[in-house]
């Protein structure tokens, strides 16, 4: 079961509240490539894993994956606090703005709700890890697209 | 996932995003008062093996001797305590001039993480300065994964299993020393009988007051 610790893996720290950046990084919480597909995939994929040391490795990895999770929704928070409406009205985030405010849901860039269907779970060992190598490459590209290019969570 | 498991390297990258420490500038910068004061003992392998809680003397921080060092003194116990001989910050680190450049055994073990926040003299002491100690608390549970998730792939390196402990054992202490002053970091580590500290004080997620 989890334990949930009192802080963040990694501190946020946005001095500068952006609802552009906002609506881009959004896909990282709830997009395809995002930290919930990852940690769901690898959270799922453990329990039919005939090695329980690679299942053990699923786990650990899918933990951290929810650790992730929690800083993409800090930043989020943080670049949507104190926003007017003057500021989010005319951009992207607009949109996402009408149905959600600044609370947090998990959607991709294009508004696009979290799907499931971004995560394979077949229960055999090869297929499963060949879907993990697959969406490592994804997320590794999609991070880096970021402007701010820092090692990819 | 992690693609570089191989903490070996870290010297050679900046540990944690945090930038590594420049030992050049920290030698021209005047060791600024910490806020922790004690002479470390005798003995300096590791750094922070001389921080046995407290003041690692021995000493109540009241000037009384007592012969034993204490677990790790509540902040409001830090009086104006100041001992003459040795590092006022406690620290292992030597070098008379109070530069605190690590010894060539610290520089050449991987494992020791080359930043260490805290009172700024290097020593790695940041008692009282909650946000500070959370930083350093992140740090070593930063490694810690990467051993972790080493491990797992790699379960039987005796020499992952030691840094795991080495950094397990630093991880309690802080922890310890965490929950004692600024709150819990799990629900069971609520360490008040009076007061449920679990649902105080702002969420990881705020902006950072400072």
């Amino acid at each position: 079961m989890w334990t949930y610790e009192k802080k963040l893996q990694y501190p946020v720290k946005i001095k500068n509240p952006d609802p552009k950046a906002a609506q881009i990084i959004i896909s990282q919480l709830g997009g395809p490539d995002g930290e919930l597909a990852a940690s769901m995939r690898y959270l799922h994929q453990r329990y039919s894993m005939p090695n329980k040391k690679v299942a053990g490795l699923l786990t650990d990895i899918g933990t951290e994956e929810l650790a992730h999770l929690e800083i993409i929704a800090a930043i989020l928070y943080q670049l949507t606090r104190n926003l007017k409406e003057e500021d989010i009205a005319g951009t992207p985030f607009a949109t996402y703005f009408v149905d959600h405010t600044t609370g947090l849901y998990p959607v991709a860039a294009s508004g696009v709700p979290f799907d499931m269907k971004y995560v394979g779970v077949k229960g055999d060992v090869i297929a499963d890890l060949n879907e993990d190598l697959a969406a490592d490459a994804a997320i590794t590209q999609a991070q880096s697209l970021s402007k701010n290019r820092r090692k990819p969570l | 996932m992690k693609n570089n498991m191989n903490y070996q390297n870290r010297r050679a990258q900046s540990f944690a995003g945090l930038g590594r420490i420049n030992y050049e500038q920290m030698k021209n910068t005047r060791v600024r008062e910490p806020f922790c004061r004690a002479t470390p003992l005798g003995r300096a392998s590791l750094p922070w093996e001389t921080e046995r809680g407290g003041t690692g003397c021995g000493c109540d921080r009241r000037g009384n001797d007592i012969g034993r060092s204490e677990g790790f003194q509540d902040r409001r116990d830090f009086g104006n305590h100041a001992h003459e001989e040795g590092n006022v910050c406690g620290c292992s680190r030597r070098g008379t001039d109070h530069t605190h450049l690590p010894t060539a055994a610290e520089s050449r073990d991987p494992r020791i993480p080359s930043v260490e926040e805290g009172c700024g003299c290097g020593c790695g002491r940041a008692d009282g300065d909650c946000a500070k100690m959370k930083k350093q608390i992140q740090t070593v549970d930063f490694a810690l994964y990467e051993v972790i998730l080493y491990l797992d792939a790699y379960p039987d390196s005796g020499e992952a299993l030691n840094t795991y402990h080495l950094l397990l054992a630093r991880r309690q202490k802080l922890v310890a020393a965490y929950e004692q002053t600024c709150g819990p970091l799990t629900a069971w580590g609520n360490v008040s009988t009076n007061s449920w500290d679990w649902v105080k004080g702002p969420a990881p997620w705020e902006y950072p007051k400072d």
